[in-house]
C-alpha cells in the first residue's frame, strides 16, 4: 500500500502530504510517526500540507492525534503551509485545530521547532511562565 | 426541494470503501470546478461531501452518492444526495442531543 514518507532532517522528522490521502494511508502515518520518533528520538515533527487540498474531521483528528502522540514521546509538532480557503472551511466547520501548532512555511515551522528543542536544552524563554 | 429545478446531468458514486471516499472527493470537485465555483466554495464542498460520504460508509454500511448538475432559471449548481441504510438516529432523541445541523 501507497504510504506517506517519512523523512530525518537531524533531530526532527518532515512530512509532505502530497496525496489526497485515503484513511488507511492516514491511519498508517499515525503509526509511522511514532514510530520513528521512538527509533530515532526526534524532538521534532513538521507537517506540510500545502498540497492538501481540503481538511476534513478525519485528517483534522489524524493531525491532533499525531500532535498529542507526539508530544507525549516528547517531540513537538507543527502543521506548515495551510491554504487559505482550508482555513476559512476548518474554522467554519468549528474546527480549529485545537492542540496543534501551526506556521505559515516550512520555514517557520522550522524556526519553531528549532527554538522549542533549544529552549528544551537550555532553558530559554520556553521556561519562563505562561503569560 | 424546489420543484423547478431541471437536472442536466446525473451521476453515481458508491460508496463501498475509502477508495470510493477518494472517488466522490474528486467527482464533487471535478464539477464543481467546471462550475466555477470559488475556491473557497469549492473547498467547503468537497469537505462536506467528505464528511458525509465518510458518515455514510461508516455508521451507514455504505451508500451511493447522487451528483447532479442542476438549473433553476439562470441559476445552475450542484445537488449532491447522500443515502444509506443506516440505523439512523432514533426519532425520540430531543434535538439538543443529536446536536444535528440543518
Amino acid at each position: 500500500m501507497e504510504r506517506i514518507p517519512v523523512l530525518r532532517m537531524g533531530p526532527l522528522l518532515l512530512i509532505t502530504i502530497q496525496v489526497d490521502m485515503h484513511d488507511q494511508m492516514a491511519l498508517r502515518l499515525q503509526d509511522d510517526v511514532t514510530q520513528c520518533i521512538a527509533e530515532l528520538g526526534s524532538t521534532g515533527v513538521l507537517i506540510d500540507i500545502s498540497s492538501l487540498e481540503i481538511v476534513d474531521s478525519f485528517i483534522g483528528r489524524m493531525l491532533a492525534n499525531i500532535a498529542a502522540m507526539s508530544r507525549v514521546l516528547g517531540a513537538e509538532t507543527v502543521v506548515v503551509g495551510m491554504q487559505p480557503a482550508v482555513a476559512i472551511t476548518l474554522v467554519e466547520l468549528g474546527m480549529s485545530l485545537p492542540g496543534v501548532r501551526t506556521a505559515l512555511s516550512v520555514e517557520a515551522g522550522m524556526e519553531l521547532l528549532i527554538g522549542a528543542a533549544y529552549g528544551a536544552t537550555y532553558g530559554s524563554e520556553d521556561e519562563r511562565p505562561q503569560a | 426541494m424546489d420543484q423547478k429545478m431541471n437536472v442536466l446531468k446525473r451521476d453515481l458514486q458508491y460508496l463501498k470503501n475509502s477508495n470510493d471516499l477518494l472517488l466522490a472527493r474528486q467527482k464533487v470537485r471535478l464539477r464543481a470546478t467546471e462550475l466555477r465555483f470559488s475556491l473557497v466554495d469549492l473547498t467547503k464542498l468537497v469537505t462536506a461531501a467528505s464528511e458525509l460520504a465518510r458518515n455514510a460508509l461508516e455508521h451507514g454500511n455504505g451508500g451511493v452518492m447522487v451528483l447532479e448538475n442542476v438549473v433553476n432559471g439562470a441559476r445552475s449548481g450542484l445537488r449532491i444526495v447522500f443515502e444509506d441504510q443506516g440505523p439512523g438516529i432514533p426519532e425520540s432523541l430531543p434535538p439538543s442531543e443529536v446536536g444535528m445541523v440543518q
